[in-house]
């Protein structure tokens, strides 16, 4: 499990924010104010060229007050009958069909997936979550940009504007209707990608009989030892016990129970269906601190030169340790054991012993009291697997004194985790989300639906932003425009990243001149008369785009392919961010077309 | 006027089309199959061009509906999605999430399956880079076998491509055998049931073997099938192509050796290097300046070079010795002193010196044909020609010698020829228990299985004593003695004075660890062992 920016509890990401980020509410109240003193500005600027300045401040009065009371008093009736009119629309212009090309990609996606990768399931998921965003987003593009200007140009729109509805009820109803088709069309898609990744993967092997060995298992009892057949180009090891039961072990990130079957005289073995193939592990994360190679504390571990930074590292035979900290630790909460699970990075200086994993250690510690300490639990690391170290109720200090885990080591519901590598020259590389204690397994079947609702915020603000362009653009530029913003949205941390200047190459005049002299990005522009002139237009440009990134929603943030696929839970706590913060676009959309529309002749 | 304007412009734009058409159906007319009663059709000049070059799909290998399909999903735009699915990739490797990755590779090598450095560059990157992220040896494996899959893939959509075949016996040989982690590796790869055919014989599912198969085949489509080493201007040496397969062998003969196997079936082993080093050096191979040579042909143009040489010193016997005294007499006063100089006593001048001085004291064959033209004219037409044949004879053999040199001809020829005698094979076997023994601690059996060992290894040096001043075999067998010396340290023993192999120690002992454990004195320029 990737995170890279962190989640931070719902009131705390609507409220308060983090120590780089304003909360989400604070922030849409500066925009929106800033929008308004802007439009206000804009509007008296027009007004007073068209009407004389005397006028211009009656004028702006009178429609901000109509304005206001246009906007708030909305009828959920002509609302939904306007919204009935747009699904009838979005009928009569075929949209069923991006549900049949869906359908039909799906029938021959098992050609180009194949089920020899090392992770099908993530594969499989990906791939259907990825080609429902973007079939989905390209239906609400085309549904939404062109409706209000086919309208207008057909002069259908007459047929409404004649009847007693608001322009802002226009503008809401068109996109209450595009969403539900949206909403239909995903629901379709959602239940037959479920039922395509659950059909494709399932499989069953049989025991290899030839390959059956008798060994000494756990409490020296003899058990068997083999392997199953290859089937979906993979086999497991397994152990059958005495009685016939057992298991096929894991591999490609799921396993099989055996069981005895007795078919007349013989006893064969049934190999069952896939177990842990789909997953929704709810993780409780902790907040991660590193110490230094002599126990000091610092603020990030060492980089051994990867180029992505996500991770830092601890070195190995030192101090240096990756410490967690969780809380709400209680007997109601977690049972018998804690449920730790960890993924680590290896970074081997030497060679070392490459039979073995490079050697680890957890410890668990009283926040409150470093003395309070478990005997370190030793481990032999997994890269990229998830290293599953259950911490056990009844623990032992280093001198072999009781201690037990909620009374001793857990202070206030707080508990530290403390992962130290062990080899001499060899590295952990750690970062926040790859320790965390897994509360409880939560159901693929909802887990997969709040992925299809992260597609559904995408698809609900690609309407907005559809219907609000399209109600002062004509249909191909609202379709180009919206698209635009379509792309800008999913490179919105790239577009930051130029405006703040961490991405080289300069501004957009700057880029098009390096691009055109070939010049390379990392060196300074070659000096010239032009320089100063190149920097000063891209310092203005930076500005607006600033601006408009700030404005613009992020796409990818609104995913959440990459926990679904990886098999951990997508919290409520994540999704109630994703619909608030589409809420608040439709808000704002709402408004603005309704202004936009208000300026066009049809609707006044 | 307006419509009339629109329907001229209309008319234009249907002409101009059609007028293009021609151009086109000359160029892109497919060529068609003749019945019985009417002939075939070769097409337009771009059909005629890809029969030319072999360049359709069927002649490049399997046509593959899924890669079709994806190819016309793309709408033409084939290469802009290829370019944006290798930035997916590059990003996928970089934030280490491997299963896309492999995806994304399936995906662009289905975009362009004829693209052969996709299949070499994403293979290489599977097996070599991807495998190198994990710490595990059996993921790395894993991830090693998945740049083999990916390369067989490529030859399914790209039958008998030497590069793709060749890259395959690179991986499974070079990658599985040379890498770090190559004992399991081989473990792995011998156990690995699901790779090797269900016909593959056990024995034989070893690396270096499978390897030698697909570099067989890589041969084959170039020797049967005429198909061309070259890719995009770039080629690759005949003399490095061809030596892959019987390396192999060799390889493999080394590598059951070194796991322990010294019984016949490494002998038949290195006897089936040694013939194939020896086919090799048959083979007619392509000079860099055009012509075709045979690496074995240096034996006989040095036995040429002797004869016509013998030929020309019979002319007038005595000529050469007299130019060279002559040479010798004219030599200046610094360049005489400096050859008269004990090598000990040199310094950076007097050296250069020598080095003048032993250039212009050589006498060439022409010189030798000239003087002969002098003293007896009658001879002179005789006298150029043998120095004319002998300066044609050398420049072969220093040709060959230097393509010699590359791949370590005479070597890996010495080296199957004493591998394969009794004495070598069991001088290894010895070598080898000593260091089981050594591992199980057992220190003083380990010394005498090392005696034995070296006492063998005494005799296949005095049978070949051209080995003795091979660094790479002096160098394997410093890496004995020092082993050999650290046993004796632990069992606090002193190093026998009477050493089988001092003459190695002489000859490679380049930073003088064992001076102190030599007396000097009793340092015989070459030791003889009584028999055990």
């Amino acid at each position: 499990m990737v995170i890279e920016t962190e989640i931070l509890p719902f009131w705390q990401w609507l409220l308060h924010g983090s120590s780089d980020r304003l909360g989400a509410l604070p922030s849409f109240c500066i925009v929106i104010a800033s929008l308004a003193i802007l439009a206000l500005l804009a509007g008296l600027l027009v007004t007073a060229f068209r009407h004389g300045p005397m006028q211009a401040g009656d004028i702006v009065y009178k429609v901000v007050r109509t304005a206001i009371g246009e906007v708030l008093a909305i009828s959920p009736r002509r609302v939904m009958a306007l919204a009935y009119l747009a699904v009838k629309e979005s009928l009569g212009r075929r949209v069923w069909v991006a549900v049949v090309l869906f359908l039909v990609i799906l029938l021959f996606a098992s050609w180009f997936l194949g089920t020899d990768n090392r992770d099908p399931t993530k594969l499989y998921i990906s791939f259907v979550l990825t080609a429902t965003t973007y079939l989905v987003l390209l239906m609400a593009l085309f549904l939404s940009a062109f409706s209000l200007p086919t309208d207008i140009k057909n002069k259908t729109i007459h047929t409404i504007v004649t009847k007693p509805v608001r322009a802002g009820e226009i503008v809401l109803g068109r996109i209450v209707g595009f969403v539900a088709v949206g909403t239909v069309m995903l629901a379709v898609m959602g239940g037959s990608s479920y039922l395509f990744v659950v059909r494709a993967l399932n499989h069953r092997h049989d025991v290899d009989i030839f390959s059956l060995v008798d060994s000494e298992g756990a409490e020296g009892k003899t058990v068997r030892r083999g392997r199953t057949t290859l089937v979906q180009q993979h086999r497991h090891d397994l152990v059958i016990d005495q009685d016939g039961s057992g298991e096929a072990l894991n591999s490609r990130g799921h396993w099989h129970a055996i069981t005895p079957e007795q078919r007349g005289d013989e006893t064969h073995f049934a190999v069952g269906p896939p177990r842990d193939m789909f997953r929704a592990r709810v993780p409780v994360l902790g907040k991660l601190r590193f110490k230094g190679p002599k126990g000091a504390d610092i603020a990030k571990g060492i980089s051994v030169g990867n180029e992505w930074a996500y991770r830092s590292y601890i070195e190995g035979g030192t101090l240096a340790a990756a410490v967690w900290s969780f809380e709400g630790i209680n007997a109601e909460a977690y049972g018998v054991d804690l449920p730790l699970e960890l993924t680590v990075s290896i970074f081997r200086t030497h060679k070392g012993d490459i039979e073995k994993g490079v050697l680890g250690s957890v410890v668990v510690k009283n926040p409150n009291n470093p003395n309070l300490a478990s005997v370190p639990t030793l481990f032999q690391a997994k890269e990229f697997a998830v290293n599953s170290l259950p911490i056990p109720r009844q623990l032992t200090d280093v001198e072999g004194k009781p201690l037990d885990l909620l009374n001793d080591l857990v202070h206030e519901g707080k508990v530290e985790i403390w992962v130290q590598c062990l080899e001499t020259g060899q590295y952990f590389g750690m970062a926040q989300a790859d320790c965390y204690l897994q509360a409880r397994e939560g159901s693929f079947a909802v887990n997969f639906f709040k992925g299809y609702l992260g597609i559904w915020v995408q698809m609900f603000l690609v309407t907005c932003f559809g219907v609000m362009c399209s109600t002062f653009l004509s249909g191909p530029v609202a379709m180009v425009f919206t698209l635009a913003i379509i792309v800008v949205g999913f490179f919105k941390k790239f577009l930051l990243g130029v405006t703040a200047g961490t991405v080289v190459g300069g501004g957009p005049v700057e880029a098009l001149v390096r691009l055109v002299t070939q010049q390379n990005v990392t060196s300074p522009l070659e000096a010239g008369g032009g320089v100063t002139a190149i920097k000063d237009i891209d310092a203005v440009l930076l500005i607006v785009m600033r601006g408009f990134a700030n404005v613009l929603p992020d796409f990818r943030s609104f995913s959440t392919v990459g926990f679904v696929a990886d098999g951990y839970d997508v919290s409520w706590n994540f999704v109630a961010q994703d619909l608030v913060a589409g809420l608040a676009y439709l808000a704002g959309l709402y408004v603005v077309g309704y202004l936009f529309l208000r300026t066009r002749e049809v609707a006044k | 006027m307006s419509d009339r304007r629109s329907f001229i412009r209309k008319v234009i734009y249907f002409c101009t089309i059609a007028v293009l058409l021609l151009p086109l159906s000359w160029l892109s007319a497919p060529a068609t199959r003749g019945g019985p009663q009417t002939p075939g059709s070769a097409g337009g000049l771009l059909a005629r061009m890809r029969t030319e070059h072999k360049l359709s799909q069927v002649n490049l290998g399997e046509i593959d509906p899924a890669g079709e399909a994806f190819r016309l999903a793309t709408l033409g735009l084939n290469g802009v999605a290829a370019n944006i699915l290798w930035e997916k990739a590059n990003h996928y490797k970089k934030t280490e999430d491997w299963t896309s990755l492999s995806a994304t590779l399936e995906q662009i090598a289905k975009l362009q399956p004829n693209f052969i450095s996709v299949w070499q560059f994403q293979g290489w990157n599977l097996s070599y880079n991807v495998s190198a992220e994990f710490d595990g040896y059996r993921e790395r494996y894993y991830w090693v076998l998945r740049g083999i899959d990916f390369l067989k893939e490529g030859v399914k959509y790209n039958e008998d491509n030497p590069r793709l075949l060749w890259d395959i016996g690179w991986f499974i040989s070079q990658k599985i055998g040379r890498a770090d982690e190559s004992k399991q590796f081989r473990r792995l790869f011998k156990a690995d049931d699901d790779f090797h055919p269900a016909d593959r014989p056990r024995q034989l599912r070893d690396n270096w073997l499978v390897g030698k198969e697909w570099y067989r085949r890589a041969e084959r489509a170039v020797d049967d099938k005429k198909k061309s080493l070259q890719l995009r201007g770039k080629g690759k040496s005949e003399l490095i192509f061809y030596a892959d397969a019987p390396m192999c062998q060799i390889n493999y003969s080394d590598a059951i050796e070194q796991e322990g196997t010294h019984s016949e079936v490494a002998r038949e082993a290195w006897k089936k290097g040694g013939q194939e080093w020896h086919q090799y050096g048959n083979r007619p191979l392509l000079h860099s300046s055009g012509y075709r040579f045979r690496l074995n042909d240096r034996d006989g143009y040095a036995e040429e070079s002797k004869r016509l040489r013998e030929q020309l010193d019979a002319l007038a016997p005595a000529v050469r010795e007299q130019l060279h005294a002559d040479h010798k007499a004219n030599l200046p006063a610094a360049e005489k002193k400096a050859l008269a100089t004990p090598e000990s006593e040199l310094t950076q001048e007097t050296f250069q010196a020598q080095m003048r001085a032993q250039q212009l004291l050589q006498v060439s064959d022409m010189d030798v044909a000239e003087q002969i033209a002098k003293i007896a004219p009658e001879k002179k037409a005789e006298a150029l020609r043998l120095a004319r044949a002998l300066i044609k004879s050398d420049q072969e053999m220093r040709n060959i010698g230097h393509y010699q040199q590359i791949v370590n001809y005479d070597y890996w020829r010495t080296r199957c020829q004493f591998e394969q005698t009794p004495a070598a094979l069991l001088a290894r076997a010895k070598i080898y228990q000593g260091d089981q023994a050594a591992n199980d601690a057992n220190l003083v059996a380990a010394k005498r299985l090392y005696d034995e060992g070296f006492r063998l290894w005494r005799k296949v040096l005095d049978n070949f004593p051209s080995i003795v001043d091979d660094s790479i075999t002096g160098d394997d067998l410093m890496d004995l003695v020092k082993r050999y010396r650290k046993i004796l340290e632990e069992i606090d023993e002193p190093f026998p004075q009477d050493f089988p192999l001092r003459d190695i120690i002489k000859a490679h002992d380049t930073r003088g660890e064992f001076d102190q454990l030599l007396e000097p004195e009793s340092k015989p320029e070459s030791a003889t062992v009584p028999e055990s």
